[in-house]
């Protein structure tokens, strides 16, 4: 296992650098001069070189290249070129409320997507399948702004239990996880539908595998066999769709979290966007990055994890 | 003749298809004795395989399925029994072995986990306790350094590793009946032999009944006391291993032993059997052979033969009606 690790941990530097090289090239070739593009069409010759010039847009290509991965990889992303500020500073001050939310809503679709799934492919075309094949085809098919909106209507207007605004006091806990059930619920519901449905295909194929009558034939109780000899072998799609989902789901967040009015980098986002925020967004994209390259790392070591096969490929 | 340890009567298994019920096996009735080794032969899909699956009561939670009949074990006849009570004596006193022990294997868990779990629903044991005599059982099956590839798992064995990994793992709580079914056929020749010869040493030291399921005659004739031969769910022919191989009368048995290649033979009197097995939905309703049969007569079209012995002679039966009536003509 610890070569195992060392060995994806290797491999995660050059896809981060792979990635970011994307984002440079993507933002030299996007068409437009970003100087005048900050400044606006009226601004003069001389102010557009000065900005160029602090910008570093006159520098030979390569040596842009290699300023941004370094400044990247080091964490310094710039100033935002509205407020001025650290982009990461920025960023740092909204990431707890998106990863508050994040979790949430996968915690939430594991807790509930899991037990969902299994109890379906157990209970295979029985009142329970039927249920919960229902309810998570209507999980995926409600946008996440719908079911926010839905939520809204109902738990925080007509039954006013929960804020329609949702921006929380970082430093008081319980603040924090009020302001945070309607948004990680709009999220997290998905997640259920998403979790329950691969759970059940996955859990399907692996009762309906070989090892599983054999343990039925040493006499295993019905419990050993679901839960050790067959949701053990089914963990690792369940791992797959909660990884990929999770890059969704910090997609998603932008959504929600202008639904919810919150802080957020999904409201960051947005806000660099209106304002052409340039340095801002390409930070983003870079935390992002970050993210996504660490998400898929955390994925690998949890199949690595769950199958004793993984390791040896 | 002693006491049988198992004694399956009149079991019928049957699968729902769109049209009804169809019986897989039929009116299938064996004995098995402590210290013997039966062979169940036939085709593939002759229900050589349900008809074990049966016995252990696999086939009860397997949706469209129906076994009636008696499976009877120390005065219990286990298609009575619920599954709580079943599930004591399976992987206890009745074990099994399946054909492909790559994916018999939990994938995902150590063999010595896998080994020792009967052990530990059967006898209580502790992991600790379960680990100690998987130990054991691994030496048993002769897999070298044993306490170290406890904790590996299935996709670092080989093959025979493997099957011997089923095998101890049948073997954890000391059945009184081991089903093993088709053990060898996903083997490797070389291989097949080291376990057959293994599973035979095993048995006569651990004095067990073998129900060793197989579609090669060549098995057979190695390791069998007695011999049922399968058709189209049915046992067509039952004897002792010499008397079947000298002299077989059923033409199903005779048509199987003349389709093993021999070295000493030319290939051209190498004879395969005419015909196909019908499918379930479509069995001939007097012999099932009879389609396929060279001795066919008229009755043979008419009238479903039992499975009879030779009066007076030795027990061999055979369900074929122009073998039985010549037999007790002779006889007379």
């Amino acid at each position: 296992m610890l070569r195992y690790t060392l060995k994806r941990l290797g491999s995660t530097l050059p896809t981060l650098i792979a990635v970011l090289t994307v984002i440079f090239v993507i933002i030299r070739i996007a068409p437009g001069d970003p100087a005048i593009a900050i400044l606006g069409d009226n601004a003069s010759q001389q102010a557009i070189d000065a900005l160029r010039e602090r910008l570093g847009l006159n520098e030979p290509l390569l040596e842009q290249y290699w300023y941004f991965l370094s400044d990247a990889l080091t964490g310094n992303l710039g100033n935002s070129l509205v407020s001025g500020r650290s982009v990461l500073h920025e960023v740092l001050e909204v990431l707890p409320h998106t990863l508050d939310l994040t979790v949430a809503a996968i915690v939430i679709g594991v807790i509930l997507g899991i037990p969902v799934g299994i109890l379906a492919a157990v209970y295979r075309n029985g009142p329970v399948d039927y249920v919960a094949r229902i309810g998570s085809l209507l999980g995926l098919s409600f946008p996440s702004f719908y079911t926010a909106i839905l939520l809204i209507l109902a738990f925080a207007i007509h039954f006013p239990w929960f804020p329609v605004i949702s921006n929380a006091n970082l430093s008081d806990p319980g603040d924090r996880l009020y302001n945070l059930v309607l948004p990680a619920l709009s999220l997290g519901l998905i997640m259920v539908a998403y979790v329950a449905r691969t759970t059940r295909a996955s859990m399907i194929e692996a009762l309906g595998a070989d090892y599983i009558r054999t343990a039925r034939a040493k006499g295993a109780p019905a419990f050993v066999i679901v839960a050790r000899h067959g949701f053990r072998n089914a963990i690792i799609p369940i791992i797959t769709i909660i990884g990929l989902y999770l890059g969704l789901l910090i997609g998603n967040s932008v959504i929600i979290e202008i639904v919810f009015n919150r802080p957020g980098l999904g409201k960051l986002i947005v806000g660099a966007l209106e304002q052409r925020d340039y340095t801002m967004l390409q930070g983003l994209m870079v935390i992002y990055a970050f993210f996504i390259v660490l998400t898929n790392l955390v994925t690998d070591l949890a199949y690595g994890m769950s199958d004793p096969r993984v390791k040896y490929q | 003749m002693p006491e049988p340890v198992i004694s399956i009567r009149n079991l019928n298994t049957a699968f729902k298809l769109r049209s009804g019920w169809f019986p897989a096996v039929r009116d299938v009735s064996l004995d098995v004795e402590r210290n013997e080794t039966l062979c169940l032969v036939g085709e593939s899909g002759c229900g050589k395989s349900i008809t074990a699956m049966s016995a252990m009561g696999l086939m009860r939670t397997v949706k469209g399925c129906r076994v009636t009949g008696e499976v009877w074990f120390e005065d219990l006849d286990l298609t009575t029994l619920d599954e709580r009570a079943m599930r004591t004596i399976r992987g206890n006193r009745l074990a099994m072995i399946f054909q492909e022990p790559m994916t018999s294997l939990n994938p995902v868990l150590p063999i010595g986990q896998q080994v020792g779990e009967p052990l530990m629903f059967h006898r209580g044991m502790t992991r600790h306790e379960a680990d100690e005599e998987a130990v054991r059982l691994l030496e048993l099956v002769k897999i070298p350094d044993a306490r170290r590839r406890l904790n590996q798992y299935p996709h670092q064995f080989s093959g025979g590793m493997r099957q011997r990994v089923m095998i101890a793992m049948a073997l954890a709580c000391g059945p009184d009946v081991l089903f093993a079914d088709e053990p060898t056929t996903a083997l490797d020749v070389t291989i097949q032999s080291q376990v057959l010869a293994l599973l035979n040493e095993i048995r006569e030291e651990h004095a067990f009944a073998l129900v060793l399921i197989t579609h090669d005659m060549g098995v057979v004739a190695t390791i069998a006391d007695r011999v049922a031969v399968m058709y189209a769910g049915e046992i067509v022919e039952l004897a002792k291993t010499s008397d079947l191989f000298k002299s077989p009368r059923h033409p199903y048995t005779e048509a199987l032993l003349r389709a093993i290649p021999r070295s000493d033979q030319d290939s051209k009197d190498l004879r395969a059997i005419e015909g196909q097995v019908p499918p379930i939905y479509d069995m001939p309703p007097a012999c099932r052979f009879a389609p396929r049969c060279h001795l066919r007569e008229e009755i043979c079209g008419q009238d479903h033969p039992e499975l009879l012995t030779r009066r007076g002679g030795k027990a061999h039966e055979a369900r074929c009606h122009v073998r039985n009536r010549i037999s007790r003509r002779s006889a007379a």
